[in-house]
């Protein structure tokens, strides 16, 4: 759920809070602590906005076996937001596609920790990855089935440090935490056929 | 201390402050979101799928325009790329321009073929902080065999503390504990309540989507789409999924802005670029964004195009004001002479 209540910026005069003004608790828990909880939900990011120009797309290699999943692709790492409490956040995804031969085909997406991304979205459907299917010959936006969750080891894998700059064109460095997620695709089509990706969606939020 | 920046968002006890009530520990942890908000870092370009690349010995340059935050000092790129050797990796190394020196300029990696893809990491260390309306690129250099790049990323390093002065705006959270006086410092000074409220509705401004949408490929007539028609043709096969920050209770939209890298073979030609939205709210329909008579050289067109497009929903899970996805697309269609259009870069980002 969202960290602010009442899910949007709260004005304030400017005067309120100039000097010699009382601090009055309910302009503060709205206009400041309210506002910047909701400007911390609206910090949520895209990860991955994939526009296709006309023709363009991305594929995997021709099957061998109609049952078995063929990497697409991969995006990211990109620092994933942690909520207080240090779970993830929601992840809002869509995918769009076609198939090559007018046959069922279908896509994983998964997002997770780069090593367990691979595996993980290959071999079972945890709530961090989810199938979109089509055998339209056009392409087109595949609706989810809903947000994507990712559980908690997944959070816990996917923790690094990283060097940040102290200042701006200096050379100390610090060390910084990040959760690092990547967004992996993968596709399943019948021998012969191919699952050709032209559009894919991922954006965090804090969920309603 | 300085305004050191938490990993993850701090966010105070509402029920505490209320009237009657002295002002207690909150405002500590209220200070600590206060810099979370403003130094944690946004993505400046959402992966996406450029679709080109270089050939073995040649290099290719990816520009992007956006506006990056005042705290931002550092950038990753994140690539991916596959060689185009049908048995054989390629090598590419990835630099960005002039705009500091960055502490590790290369970066390598091997690139495999209908193999699994590892992504290439390249830190960019920026000269100085600015939040104007920048460009920002990267170029991809292949030596052995030529690579197709299938994704470009771009996000802010988070920092680690920020500077109680009038660039970083961070805060001490000590001077904001219990028992500490409470008055309205100097913009800028880092302490005190006072500067969590003024640095409140500055985060406003500083936390908006740098990146919703951002497309680039190589600036040459070969890699660039050509648009000659006077009817309009679609620059992406779909359009993109968009939704702007939420900022004031009313609000049901937001600002997008656009820029486009473009040069024409005739410079006496002009061509319309518009932005269809189809978001349910009143972004809807499609939005002339104006004529243009582009350069014969590429260049970045102008100053952007801005057009109003639904902003998010956060009382529903998929962030929709309407049963429609809200997507954004672009076509451009030619209004005089004869010459050809030629596109290298799409930008779309808050501003």
């Amino acid at each position: 759920m969202t960290n602010s209540t009442i899910k949007s910026f709260f004005r304030t005069a400017s005067a309120q809070t100039a000097g010699d003004e009382p601090v009055d608790a309910a302009i503060h828990q709205l206009g400041v602590m309210q506002s910047m909880a909701h400007l911390c939900d609206e910090g949520m990011q895209v990860r991955v906005n994939m526009a296709s120009r006309a023709g363009a797309y991305l594929t995997h290699d021709a099957p061998t076996s109609a049952t078995a999943w063929y990497q697409i692709g991969i995006f990211g790492p990109f620092p994933m937001t942690l909520q207080p409490d240090r779970t993830a956040c929601l992840f809002r995804v869509r995918l769009a596609g076609f198939s090559d031969k007018g046959g069922a085909v279908k896509w994983r997406l998964g997002v997770a920790p780069f090593e367990d991304a691979v595996s993980t979205t290959q071999a079972t459907i945890d709530t961090n990855a989810m199938e979109f299917t089509t055998s339209s010959l056009t392409t087109a936006w595949i609706d989810p089935s809903g947000p994507l969750t990712i559980p908690a080891y997944y959070v816990a894998a996917a923790q690094r440090t990283i060097n940040s700059l102290i200042a701006v064109g200096g050379t100390a460095n610090a060390t910084v935490g990040i959760t690092a997620m990547c967004a992996v695709v993968f596709g399943q089509a019948p021998i012969g056929d191919l699952a050709k990706m032209t559009g894919l969606y991922v954006a965090e939020y804090t969920g309603p | 201390m300085t305004g050191i920046v938490p990993s993850v968002i701090v966010v105070p006890g509402f029920a505490v402050a209320q009237a009657g009530r002295n002002v207690g520990s909150e405002w500590y942890d209220a200070a600590l979101m206060s810099n979370w908000l403003l130094g944690h870092g946004s993505q400046v370009i959402p992966a996406y799928y450029p679709n080109s690349g270089p050939a073995a010995a040649a290099s290719k340059t990816y520009r992007f325009r956006t506006k990056l935050r005042t705290q931002a000092i550092q950038l990753v790129w994140v690539v991916t790329c596959r060689s185009t050797d049908t048995s054989l990796p390629a090598t590419v190394t990835i630099t960005t321009p002039a705009g500091g020196t960055p502490a590790n300029a290369y970066a390598s990696g091997a690139c495999a073929y209908r193999a699994r893809l590892v992504p290439i990491f390249h830190t960019q260390n920026l000269a100085s902080q600015s939040n104007s309306d920048v460009e920002i690129s990267i170029t991809i250099a292949a030596t052995t065999f030529g690579v197709n790049v299938e994704s470009i990323a771009c996000w802010e390093v988070p920092r680690a503390s920020l500077v109680q002065d009038t660039t970083d705006y961070g805060i001490d959270p000590n001077s904001c504990a219990q028992r500490q006086p409470i008055y309205v410092p100097a913009d800028g000074a880092g302490v005190s309540i006072g500067q969590v409220a003024l640095n409140a509705d500055r985060g406003r401004t500083t936390a908006r989507r740098a990146g919703l949408l951002q497309w680039a490929v190589p600036a040459n007539t070969t890699d660039a789409i050509a648009f000659t028609s006077t009817s309009p043709v679609d620059v992406f096969s779909l359009g993109a999924p968009v939704l702007c920050r939420k900022q004031y209770t009313a609000d049901t939209t937001g600002t997008v802005s656009v820029k486009a890298y473009v040069a024409c073979s005739d410079t006496t030609s002009t061509f319309r670029l518009r932005a269809n939205t189809t978001s349910g709210g009143t972004a809807t329909g499609i939005q002339a964004l104006g004529a243009f008579a582009p350069a014969s050289a590429f260049g970045w067109q102008g100053a952007p195009f801005t057009f109003a497009m639904d902003c998010e929903d956060l009382s529903v899970s998929d962030g929709r004001r309407s049963a429609r996805y809200d997507l954004l697309s672009f076509d451009i269609t030619r209004i005089t002479g004869a010459g050809t259009l030629y596109l290298a870069s799409l930008s779309a980002y808050e501003t």
